[in-house]
């Protein structure tokens, strides 16, 4: 139920985004446990609002406010531990100043599904047989990230970050799994904007 | 639908397949980590040393619910330079504990299910290397291998069995508190013959001369009191350094976060085990363990004192059994003596 609830969110939110909005840009991101537990992740930003906020008295500052919804897939290595692979849509609240830095805060809901490497089972026989192993999972996440909109100063229209989050999956004893996992990446604006 | 495409190619080129008869080459130096599927368990375990020995001593973790793998991954014991040179050592994180990972019942940890898991997996090592299986198990896990022996009287796959620094009582026994009466007292004449503490050790025996047992809370409190501030200082666990965590972080095949920030999960598995191991008087069934058997533990081990271990030799039946102390040695007898250990382990086992 938990696995068809995730799918279906997951769907939703990407066939809205695909049919609504156009992708405003497209990021690519080392995504991983530690350095040692490697992974990729991609996604595809739609902006669905943005606005300009309150200048800040002391320096004049305009910060530049958005929400996005990006559609994301991706997968990380732990060698001996497991392989996960994701579709992860997110949504987050960013802000950013007029010398391009950003900084964002977001949750994700998707879904997961792992694989456990070298699985062997014996049958009744005393025969060992090798088999594939899982979990299916509904995944969640929460993150903040930091980085710079190139674009600002360098006239490259892209952008890097670094993004620590928590991810939480279920259903696992005896409720969740929690993973932390480092994402840095960078960000390539499919169109012309803030 | 192009994002379903990419899962599906993902996943299929992950998936299908099969056990190839090189998996399980035995070799001098085999360091290999697998995953065994007990119904819809998944045991992880890891096979270091000396595969082309033939012996793979099945190591049965204590705690409850101490992590073994990564016990493995930073050499806790100091055996990847010995034992395993001379045999194979598999080190398996006991079920729920460790390196788990899925969904599963609390309901499904017991004493029972850990032993059936323990029979799975020498069932499995024995066949996957064609190999001859010692079973040793250090303190829960040397009680662990007494309910083994007695489950499998006859089918068990070892055909040796170590404990080391293993009870045969659990907390609610009263025989227990005898045991460990006798083990302070006894200790007490002995550190005052090699003038040790004397002035301490004087005050625990006029402490004991009051109490001909040991009953009450209070009196439980202060005999630990008196351990902690006359023995364990003196044989304490290995204490790990920074590089331990920093291999275990980076190297170990623990999900970090699960296999440590989540002590509160280990406590539910480890209360109900205490309280199933408890609920089974093993002490009244020793006579029925006659397996092959070596029993180990230090003469300074306050869990499992030479009294209690001297009564675990006497009522088992077997006609082939050991008994070593190990002085100078307290409950973690492997780290504190070496090279005595690992001299007991290799005379037994050749």
């Amino acid at each position: 139920m938990q696995y068809l609830t995730a799918l279906l969110i997951l769907i939703t939110t990407t066939e809205i985004s695909a049919q609504i909005k156009k992708p405003t840009a497209i990021s690519v991101s080392y995504f991983g446990e530690t350095i040692t537990h490697p992974g990729l992740k991609i996604g595809l930003d739609y902006e669905l609002k943005s606005w300009d906020g309150n200048k800040k008295k002391s320096t004049q500052q305009t910060i530049s406010k958005s929400i996005i919804l990006s559609s994301n897939i991706g997968f990380y290595f732990h060698q001996d531990y497991q392989t996960g692979v994701f579709a992860l849509p997110e949504l987050r609240y960013s802000r950013k100043n007029q010398k391009g830095n950003f900084r964002s805060v977001g949750l994700g809901v998707g879904y997961m599904r792992t694989f456990i490497p070298n699985v062997y089972e014996v049958n009744t026989a005393n025969e060992i047989k090798r088999t594939t192993e899982g979990n299916n999972y509904f995944l969640t996440t929460c993150f903040v990230a930091f980085g710079k909109d190139l674009s600002v100063k360098y006239s490259i229209p892209m952008g890097v970050y670094i993004k620590p989050q928590i991810m939480y999956a279920l259903p696992n004893y005896p409720n969740g799994v929690t993973y932390f996992a480092l994402e840095i990446g960078i960000n390539y604006k499919l169109t012309s904007g803030k | 639908m192009k994002i379903n495409f990419i899962i599906t190619l993902l996943l299929s080129s992950i998936v299908f397949t099969s056990c190839k008869e090189e998996d399980f080459l035995t070799s001098p130096s085999t360091d290999e980590l697998f995953h065994l599927k007990n119904e819809e368990y998944l045991i992880p375990i890891r096979v270091r040393g000396n595969t082309a020995s033939g012996k793979i001593i099945l190591f049965v973790q204590g705690g409850p619910g101490s992590n073994t793998l990564d016990f493995a991954e930073i050499d806790y014991p100091g055996w990847k330079k010995t034992l395993e040179k001379e045999y194979a050592v598999a080190y398996y994180d006991q079920r729920g504990t460790g390196n788990r990972q899925g969904n599963f019942k609390l309901e499904q940890i017991s004493v029972k299910t850990y032993v059936d898991d323990l029979h799975h997996i020498a069932s499995f090592l024995s066949t996957a290397y064609n190999a001859e299986i010692i079973m040793m198990g250090h303190s829960f896990g040397g009680r662990l291998t007494y309910r083994y022996m007695l489950a499998h009287p006859t089918d068990g796959i070892p055909n040796k069995y170590i404990s080391v620094n293993g009870p045969g009582t659990s907390d609610g026994d009263t025989l227990r508190w005898e045991f460990r009466r006798g083990f302070l007292r006894n200790t007490a004449i002995l550190e005052i013959s090699k003038d040790k503490n004397v002035e301490e050790w004087d005050g625990v025996l006029s402490w004991l001369s009051t109490r001909p047992k040991i009953e009450t809370v209070a009196d439980k409190i202060q005999w630990n009191h008196y351990i902690d501030q006359l023995v364990y200082k003196y044989y304490s666990e290995k204490s790990l350094s920074f590089k331990n965590y920093f291999n275990v972080l980076f190297s170990s095949p623990y999900n970090p976060i699960t296999a440590f920030l989540n002590e509160g999960i280990i406590d539910d598995i480890r209360w109900k085990l205490i309280m199933d191991m408890a609920s089974f008087n093993l002490t009244d069934k020793l006579s029925g363990i006659d397996q092959d058997i070596l029993l180990i533990t230090g003469r300074y081990d306050d869990v499992c004192p030479p009294e209690e271990m001297n009564y675990v030799f006497n009522n088992i039946s077997s006609s082939s059994k050991k008994l070593e102390i190990i002085e100078n040695a307290g409950h973690e007898s492997f780290n504190h003596q070496p090279e005595e250990f690992m001299n007991l382990i290799i005379n037994y086992i050749k």
